[in-house]
């Protein structure tokens, strides 16, 4: 029925919840939603049947009145023979449009079994826009075998992928907008540590293999199995250059505040990747100041521009804090949460700044900010101060960056599984 | 172009409109969503600067073409 389009629903009880999933991303509809009761059903009386079915009515009408579920368009991981030259085969990869412009390593298939180990190989792991491509754990290590990455980088990389999936972070978007943004992967907990994965000096540069392998074979996954391409599917009016690679670990060690993990649930031992739609970092120099009020000014200065996508769509840009810049704040007694608060405040625009034409389009998308208010009113970067997302990495220095996103996108956080 | 796209596949006749730039966008999406020949317009681009009297304008120029592609359908 939904390969032909009609709005379908499995039910059946939570005992074969996994049956339900895998039948259907077998046949081409990983979406086809899959509403369970308590198992078991049989031989239990009609009035808990009853009972059982009212928990589940509105479940069964959103899964009826939604589009119909897309039948992939990705075929099973096929072998194809490329040229035994390294340099043909750079010639090759691009040809096929599988590439990202650097050398990549051939995904043969020894290397790719390597990576994926003992791994289920058509172990379904996300639907990915626009093309509605399954990545499945075979998928996945091709781009990472392309990529460079071993078998100690796979878990990362499949928890993004499974992050990026998550409906909050409107993939479609980020993946065919004009707007620059690309994930931004951020890496917390003990498994940063062992596998390398830099939050220090020059963390979000070059120089760390792992930050890099990561970083590019989520980018792969996403253009090979995700079905974008530069100027085609992705439409990005200029780019940047996180969309090779955009990894980076928080510095935990160097923070004088709970990681982003913690501040989301997780235990300081547990290991999580959290996904942002983003922009590149740019830079915020403070050599002078020596408390948080006053290094706030040159944060908030930083942050408050008119050009934002931030600004108008809302959304959780990024302070991505030096160690030192953390450390000054943290020194005049503010908690993270008073620093969030404190940067929301301080990071706003009036409405002046903004051209007439501007604003009058604002007005169409956020009437309730931009819509017949006076030219003195203020506009927060952010709408709240929870949207403000802070992590401290890097090295020595009086640096730190703040990193806008996409806006109409929520970051992701999820548990790696080791 | 998506929208387009899966309006058709629940039945109901839709005219998706794109710059002409995006074009190649357009028939990329298109094709990864398994109808390649869907019918779709494309107008001059850009048109995020024109004013309300120009989109009118524009609107009006592709008005019979809109219908002409909601009457007659993707066969």
């Amino acid at each position: 029925m939904e390969g032909r389009g009609i709005p379908a629903v499995v039910l059946g009880t939570d005992a074969f919840v996994s049956l339900g999933h895998t039948a259907s991303a077998a046949l081409g509809l990983p979406h086809l939603p899959v509403v369970t009761v308590s198992h078991p059903i049989g031989g239990v009386a009609a009035d808990d049947v009853r009972k059982r079915a009212d928990g589940i009515v509105d479940a069964v009408v959103t899964a009826l009145t939604r589009d119909p579920a897309p039948v992939s368009a990705t075929p099973a991981a096929e072998t194809v023979s490329g040229p035994d030259d390294l340099d043909a085969f750079q010639e090759f990869v691009m040809t096929q449009g599988w590439g990202d412009g650097l050398p990549v390593l051939p995904a043969t298939r020894s290397r790719v079994a390597r990576i994926l180990g003992r791994r289920r190989i058509d172990e379904v792991v996300a639907t990915l826009a626009p093309r509605q491509g399954i990545a499945t754990l075979q998928t996945i290590a091709a781009n990472a075998a392309l990529a460079g990455a071993g078998p100690e980088h796979l878990p990362v990389i499949v928890a993004a992928i499974r992050a990026l999936a998550d409906p909050r972070f409107n993939l479609f978007a980020i993946q065919t907008t004009t707007h620059p943004c690309t994930p931004l992967l951020i890496v917390n907990g003990p498994i940063a540590r062992r596998l390398g994965i830099s939050g220090g000096p020059n963390a979000l540069g070059n120089g760390y293999r792992a930050n890099a392998v990561i970083g590019r074979s989520v980018r792969l996954v996403l253009q090979n199995v995700g079905g974008t391409k530069p100027g085609s599917t992705d439409r990005a009016t200029q780019g940047h250059p996180g969309k090779f690679s955009y990894c980076v670990a928080e510095n935990e060690e160097a923070s004088p505040w709970e990681p982003l993990s913690v501040e989301r649930g997780f235990g300081r031992h547990e290991s999580t990747v959290t996904v942002c739609g983003s922009e590149g970092p740019h830079n915020v120099n403070d050599h002078g100041s020596t408390s948080a009020e006053a290094l706030l000014r040159a944060l908030i200065g930083t942050a408050a521009t008119t050009g934002s996508n931030n600004i108008y769509l809302g959304g959780e840009p990024l302070v991505v804090l030096g160690p030192e810049h953390a450390q000054t704040i943290a020194a005049s007694g503010w908690s993270k949460r008073d620093f969030k608060r404190a940067f929301w405040d301080g990071a706003r625009v009036p409405l002046r700044a903004f051209s007439a034409e501007n604003v009058e389009r604002f007005a169409v998308i956020d009437p309730e900010r931009f819509k017949d208010k006076p030219r003195d009113t203020v506009i927060h970067v952010t709408k709240t101060p929870d949207d403000v997302m802070v992590i401290v990495a890097g090295g020595p220095g009086k640096h730190s960056a703040f990193v806008p996103t996409f806006g109409d996108t929520r970051s992701v956080t999820v548990p790696i599984a080791e | 172009m998506l929208d387009g796209i899966l309006l058709e596949k629940a039945g109901v006749p839709s005219a998706s409109i794109v710059t002409d730039v995006f074009e190649i966008t357009g028939r990329a999406m298109a094709e990864q969503w398994g109808v390649p020949y869907y019918k779709f317009l494309a107008m001059p681009h850009p048109i995020a600067n024109l004013t309300e009297a120009q989109l009118d304008q524009r609107a009006r120029e592709i008005a019979s073409e809109v219908a002409k592609l909601l009457l007659q359908g993707q066969e």
